[in-house]
């Protein structure tokens, strides 16, 4: 158990920073520079390699807080870690919102001609926002620390409802605003040549930085847990569970994260955090989550 | 251009920059509080652990 | 203190969300009409606020004082509109429109008080093998 993230797994993490960065400054050059105006938009339509990324990450990282979420609610997959990892994505996923919102409205007002209408698309994203908003909150209301990662997964699972309607509401009801980006209903590219390549670029570099982003924030609810939390007596946990040999994942005997799930040691037996991440960030979200000292 | 797209660039980036940053630097300041930090896994890392401070009384204080 | 901090935070984003589903529910459902749509419940409507959906009829467009006037149509239907606001950048003939205002009493016509553009969701570049410079852009 190293209390610090392996130098691999910084490494990973450093390389998908930086794999972001220069992403994102590419998109930018060949987003206001390099791409052609368009028909009808003309350079208005610039805005088209920034909002829908920025919104797919949105739906993004509220998939992963719910299925995370989903994840800490099944008993056998039960740990601190998949809570933490909920918590520390839907906080992302408000940012992006916020910014979904910000960004669509600069993009309205000179196209549309108005900054913000109540149209289905519009509402729903509002609505999603204030939704995660509110589950946020409700991370904060005191209780046992199961209790709390208990109701907060379920509002998160209630909460992700919206996006597939947010996702639909453009094709279920007459809309402001415009139908699916990328592809339309009979699933044709409507986006070609250097546009469509600086979209993906868009799409992969937003969503490089949402993955960086995710593991340092994971990084800090579990380094705050462990301040949080008498370090001594998690350690004194951890070598108790680490006498009694390795522990076998999803046996009740031995794991006893359904019930107590309170330390980062029954984080560590409760099983492997983010098993579904890239391996090297994976074992670094996993190294914060054994941060107990050795 | 029209101010509009610049603006909306901006946004973007000075939003998801801007948290980022704050994240990260969230995070060292953590490290550093709970004595964790990058410089003490480069120590452990080359082996010298003769020369790793004490980071349990450092962390708990 | 916390907990009434708390306490005030989720009255807020429970009002919020309560007012989202009332805004959802009520208006946006029925976000705009189409012109045709519209012109087949004109007596329903009377002259209460809605939104009418067309295309900008190629050749109508006038500038009247204060204003501009224009025909929009769809599904076979075309109503006259009248409109005292700012049309925005991007008005122009032959585009999807969304209007927000009433039928006139009488004369049939649509006074509408903004025009919204409906752009599609294609995107083609503008001049293809050209970079910079478009004279045209906005």
């Amino acid at each position: 158990m190293n209390p610090i993230v392996s130098r691999r797994a910084s490494l990973v993490t450093g390389a998908v920073g930086l794999t972001a960065l220069v992403g994102i400054a590419a998109t930018v050059w060949l987003g206001l520079w390099v791409t052609p105006p368009a028909v009808g938009m003309g350079n208005l339509v610039r805005l088209l390699y920034i909002h829908p990324p920025v919104a797919w990450v949105c739906y993004l990282a509220f998939g992963v807080a719910t299925a995370a979420s989903l994840a800490y609610l099944w008993p056998r997959t039960r740990s601190r870690s998949w809570d933490r990892l909920a918590g520390a994505s839907a906080e992302l996923g408000v940012v992006f919102a916020a910014l979904t919102l910000v960004t669509g409205s600069i993009w309205g007002y000179p196209t549309w001609g108005t900054w913000w209408t109540w149209d289905a698309r519009l509402t729903t994203t509002a609505l999603l926002a204030v939704l995660y908003v509110g589950y946020l909150a409700i991370r904060k209301v005191p209780g046992s620390p199961h209790v709390v990662a208990r109701r907060s997964a379920v509002v998160a699972v209630l909460a992700f409802v919206d996006v597939p309607v947010n996702y639909l509401s453009v094709y279920w009801w007459k809309t402001l605003h415009q139908t699916g980006t990328v592809l339309d209903p009979s699933k044709q590219l409507k986006v070609h040549g250097i546009m469509a390549w600086t979209l993906l670029l868009g799409f992969v570099s937003f969503t490089l930085a949402y993955a960086w982003i995710l593991v340092q924030r994971y990084r800090v609810a579990a380094l705050e847990d462990h301040r949080d939390s008498d370090g001594l007596t998690s350690a004194i946990a951890e070598r108790i569970a680490e006498g009694a040999g390795s522990p076998t994942r999803g046996t009740p005997s031995a794991a006893p994260a359904p019930t107590v799930s309170t330390s980062p040691a029954a984080a560590s037996l409760g099983g492997n955090g983010a098993g579904s991440l890239a391996r090297g960030v994976s074992s670094e979200l996993d190294g914060a989550s054994s941060v107990v000292a050795k | 251009m029209n101010g509009y797209i610049e603006a909306g660039y901006v946004v973007a980036l000075v939003g998801v920059g801007g948290y980022g940053a704050a994240v990260a630097a969230r995070r060292r300041k953590l490290e550093k509080v709970l004595g964790l930090t990058r410089s003490h896994a480069a120590v452990e890392a080359s082996g010298r652990k003769d020369r790793r401070p004490g980071r349990r009384s450092e962390g708990l204080r | 203190m916390p907990a009434r901090r708390l306490w005030i935070a989720g009255l807020l984003i429970v009002a919020a969300i309560g007012f989202l589903v009332y805004k959802g529910l009520g208006n946006s459902l029925v976000y705009f009409r189409t012109v045709n749509q519209a012109v087949a419940m004109r007596a329903q409507l009377g002259t209460t606020a809605f939104r009418l959906e067309g295309d900008v009829v190629p050749g109508t467009v006038k500038s009247v004082p204060g204003g501009v006037h224009f025909d929009v149509s769809a599904g076979g239907d075309t109503v006259s509109v009248v409109d005292h606001g700012q049309p925005p950048q991007m008005f122009a003939a032959g585009i999807p429109v969304v209007l927000e205002g009433h039928f006139q009493s009488g004369t049939g016509g649509f006074v509408s008080n903004q025009i919204l553009v409906k752009h599609s969701s294609s995107y083609i570049a503008a001049h293809p093998g050209r970079v910079k410079g478009d004279p045209t852009a906005a």
